[in-house]
């Protein structure tokens, strides 16, 4: 990498634990060539995947002989295809994400970094997709561990021009980002009325594996905002009057509590990891382990 | 329910301001966040740009309406009003006099008075009603038919001994306009004048029970003190043994703080002693005499005197020739008259003069400083307009303001008259004093700082000057002009009050006590009382000549010798038994006051921590 390319903070002991470890996934997923994950697609190489009667037109070369031994029918032995997965990290760059002490887009953007990481270091390829109102800066897929500096640079670019308003919509629009298959990573602040479900449900319609990896800031999750104040919504520019007590606070907390279940009961209802990560906290100390955890990374 | 003090409702406007919090929009300071998804939208307006709100319902306005409402209701002292059976009327008369400083018994006769009427009160039986009356120079009600113990003893520890006489007289009537005839009503005077209260000096509706406190005074005081200056300054003190014994002592004087005379005096039983001084140096300002005698009372063992002196004024007569004229203000004691001729006058002759005095001559500007224009000529000057002159007649004094009244005291002009005057309109500050027909000939009055008097006739073409009154007029003329002095008396008894008589242009007074403390007096320059304190006090006017004045404060033994008496004797009518019902009101403010705190806490409660 050269002086140029953008760190996130990250030094090389860190980086050489990333290069350790890989993207999990559910289930099988298929990619665009082969490599060391799994494919839906039952194909020719070594590892065993299923057994099926033999039917006219099937390759003789891969009837399982013995079992006609033992059985005395034909079985056809099916193997899964190793294939490379293409990991699509989904950014959002709305203008929500500027908040925070450090800035919840700045926590984005070292998440990326550190998956953009893992998957070329694991042989898959990166694509990154800025969007806010609509999917509006995009990085075809890279693959290659020379590639990370590329990545690097468009996901540094991407979240230091923070612009627009969250619409989840914009993820179920069509676009090149709708890999057949896939690994997609949703990093969002998820403080929006548009239909985060819709739009989470869109992607995996198209047949990408989802992860949601929700950032929100310290002020967030643990406002202080005692006594009178004019609040103005950064990205609608709505602003309400409030008188921070104690009671208020208790309110805003159930309320974020209520917010964050709806999420959280979501995806694991349509198998969806999902990880809360507050943009004040060290990754390098508890990321890899939490990712570990929800079953992101092996 | 009866309001103590309705007036007090009047602080409900208080609430107006508590809802125009509500009803005005808060400047509220901005902050961004990153989305209000997740905040109640209920806890305020979508609109911020609007000077005022709609007024919603709030438990904090609520609270704070209530709270306002208790404050006013408190301070506006509700009562209920309740009728209790009066068992007993107790009036309790305190002796203020200087004799109950006595020491004779501990720590003095007052002290014992006091404890005695505590002990009274604090034992007052249920359903009694106390009250209790100062009786000093100026007879003062404490405290009215109170049956609370502390409420008396707080009142009873509020009294003070008098310098002054007590008005025995003054005490018992008031006493008796409180008492009500037939019901059990009964006044006890602690006091050690028991010689005085033989017999009442008024009719008593009520018995009146007579406590003397303390035993044989021995008594060797100072009765007066006064010193005259001149060319020696002579001094005349007076003393009473009022004790009955025979008493040696050394009487001391100081001048001016220095030891004068060291006299001893051997003064019997009950006599009078006359001590003089013929001989003092002049030029003293101060006298301090003081007995080294040790025995009951101390504050009549030391006196001060002022010795009088004549300040003196300087005269500026512009004139043709007055004989009269100049005749009365050369017999005016303390005045340095200096005459010029009105051809040869100009301003820098009136320089340092305290009173100019123009006859038949009208300067183009007055002088800055006191005036008198006596038979002026055409013209005008200083907002007067003199004009032509008019038939003369008898003169008639009118009625004047105080301030320039004193021109015309002991002044009869009834059998003056004058051949003509000169006709005036007079300016607004000037006052007439006296009237030939319906023209004014005799005026007075303050122009700004400097005071001008005016006559408006030619003395040598009236018979003025051969009555009595012309030189009494004049001498007037010159004290409204040009005071002779600050202060008037120059001896008071602690408590008296002085007047003063400031110089022109005197815009305060400063007084300043024998501890060092000031008072700052201002125009009109009332009376002043505080004289409590024994010693010398100076005065000095500002901002004209720091010329002070001097006067002095005592506390003078002025009775006869105690007479033994019984300790304790009842006077006026038989004591009878009843009971009356007196309606009495119950201050309930304070559940008022406590439901405001209470109220405040909920508002705190609500407002910080629910």
């Amino acid at each position: 990498m050269t002086g140029t390319t953008p760190l996130f903070g990250f030094d090389s002991a860190f980086l050489r634990k990333l290069e350790q470890v890989g993207l999990a996934s559910r289930r099988p997923i298929s990619g665009p060539s082969t490599g060391p994950r799994r494919s839906a697609r039952h194909g020719s190489s070594a590892e065993f995947a299923d057994y099926r009667e033999y039917a006219p037109g099937d390759d003789v070369r891969r009837v399982d002989w013995n079992a006609y031994a033992r059985l005395d029918r034909l079985f056809l032995r099916l193997f899964s295809a190793e294939e490379v997965a293409t990991l699509t990290l989904f950014l959002d760059h709305s203008r929500s994400m500027e908040f925070g002490t450090p800035p919840k887009a700045l926590a984005a953007a070292r998440l990326a970094a550190v998956f953009s990481y893992i998957a070329l270091f694991g042989h898959d390829h990166v694509a990154v997709a800025g969007w806010s109102d609509a999917v509006d800066q995009y990085l075809p897929p890279q693959s290659g561990t020379y590639a990370v500096t590329r990545v690097w640079r468009f996901i540094d670019a991407l979240m230091r021009r923070p612009e627009g308003n969250t619409d989840f919509r914009s993820l179920g629009r069509g676009g090149p980002q709708r890999h057949r298959g896939g690994l997609a990573v949703v990093l969002s602040d998820f403080l929006t009325e548009s239909d985060w479900r819709a739009g989470l449900l869109a992607l995996q319609a198209s047949g990408q594996e989802v992860v949601v990896v929700q950032v929100l800031a310290r002020e967030e999750i643990d406002p202080d905002l005692r006594g009178d104040w004019e609040l103005r919504d950064v990205e609608t520019g709505v602003t309400l009057e409030v008188t921070g007590t104690t009671r208020l606070l208790r309110r805003y907390q159930d309320s974020l509590a209520e917010h964050l279940a709806a999420l959280r009961d979501f995806c694991r209802a349509h198998r969806i990891a999902y990880l809360l990560i507050s943009a004040d906290e060290s990754i390098e100390e508890t990321l890899l382990s939490r990712l570990q955890l929800s079953g992101i990374v092996t | 329910m009866t309001l103590l003090t309705p007036l007090a409702a009047l602080l409900i406007v208080i609430a107006v301001p508590v809802v125009l919090m509500y009803v005005l929009r808060l400047r509220r300071p901005e902050r961004e966040i990153s989305s209000t998804l997740l905040w109640p939208r209920l806890v305020g307006d979508m609109q911020a740009n609007a000077p005022w709100q709609r007024l919603r319902p709030s438990i904090l306005l609520l609270l704070q309406l209530l709270a306002v409402l208790g404050l006013v209701v408190a301070l506006a002292r509700p009562a209920l009003s309740r009728t209790e059976t009066v068992s007993r009327d107790e009036i309790v008369i305190l002796d203020e006099s200087v004799s109950m400083q006595a020491n004779d018994v501990g720590p003095s006769r007052f002290a014992l008075a006091q404890s005695r009427a505590r002990a009274l009160a604090t034992g007052l039986p249920a359903g009694s009603v106390m009250s209790v009356i100062g009786m000093g120079n100026q007879p003062q009600l404490a405290i009215v038919e109170s049956s609370q113990r502390s409420n008396l003893v707080h009142a009873i520890d509020a009294l003070a001994p008098d310098s002054r006489a007590p008005n025995v007289l003054g005490a018992l009537t008031l006493a008796s306009s409180l008492g009500r005839q037939g019901e059990s009503t009964e006044a006890v005077v602690y006091t050690d004048h028991s010689g005085s209260l033989h017999a009442l000096p008024t009719s008593m509706p009520f018995p009146v029970r007579v406590v003397r406190l303390g035993g044989e005074r021995h008594d060797l005081g100072i009765t007066s003190f006064s010193a005259t200056g001149g060319q020696h300054t002579r001094a005349v003190l007076r003393l009473h043994n009022f004790g009955a014994s025979r008493v040696h002592t050394d009487l001391q004087l100081f001048a001016d703080g220095q030891l004068a005379d060291d006299r001893p005096l051997d003064i019997a039983a009950g006599a009078d002693d006359a001590e003089t001084w013929d001989a003092l140096p002049a030029g003293i300002h101060t006298l301090r005499a003081h007995l080294t005698v040790r025995d009951d009372m101390t504050s009549d063992k030391t006196a001060w005197a002022v010795i009088d002196s004549v300040q003196v004024r300087h005269v500026l007569l512009v004139s043709g020739g007055n004989y009269f004229l100049q005749t009365a203000l050369s017999l005016e004691p303390g005045v340095s008259l200096r005459t010029t001729d009105s051809s040869t006058y100009t301003a820098a002759q009136a320089s340092g003069s305290d009173v100019v005095v123009f006859d038949g001559y009208l300067p183009r500007a007055l002088p800055a400083t006191s005036v008198l224009l006596v038979n002026p000529p055409a013209g005008q000057e200083a907002g007067l307009r003199f004009g032509g002159e008019r038939k003369g007649g008898p003169l008639a004094a009118v009625a004047a303001p105080p301030d320039v009244s004193t021109i015309m005291r002991y002044v009869d002009l009834a059998d003056v008259h004058v051949a003509r005057s000169r006709q005036v309109s007079l300016p607004s500050w000037m006052r007439p004093l006296a009237l030939s027909g319906a023209s004014p000939v005799i005026a007075a009055g303050q122009r700004g700082n400097f005071r001008a008097a005016l006559v408006t006739f030619a003395v040598q073409e009236s018979d003025w000057p051969l009555r009595v009154s012309f030189p009494v007029a004049i001498r007037n003329l010159m004290s409204y002009l040009a005071p002779a002095t600050l202060v008037e008396p120059t001896g008071v008894t602690g408590g008296s009050s002085v007047t003063f008589v400031p110089p022109a242009g005197a815009t305060q007074l400063t007084i300043e006590g024998p501890s060092g403390r000031t008072w700052k007096i201002l125009p009109p320059f009332p009376p002043f009382a505080d004289t409590t304190q024994p010693g010398i006090y100076t005065v000095r006017a500002a901002p004209v000549r720091a010329t002070g004045a001097l006067f002095a404060s005592n506390t003078f033994s002025a009775r006869g010798p105690d007479v033994p008496g019984p300790a304790q004797q009842t006077l006026g009518p038989p004591a009878t038994t009843g009971s009356r019902s007196a309606s009495s009101p119950l201050d309930i403010s304070w559940t008022f006051s406590l439901a405001v705190v209470a109220l405040l806490a909920a508002e705190w409660w609500v407002a910080f921590k629910r």
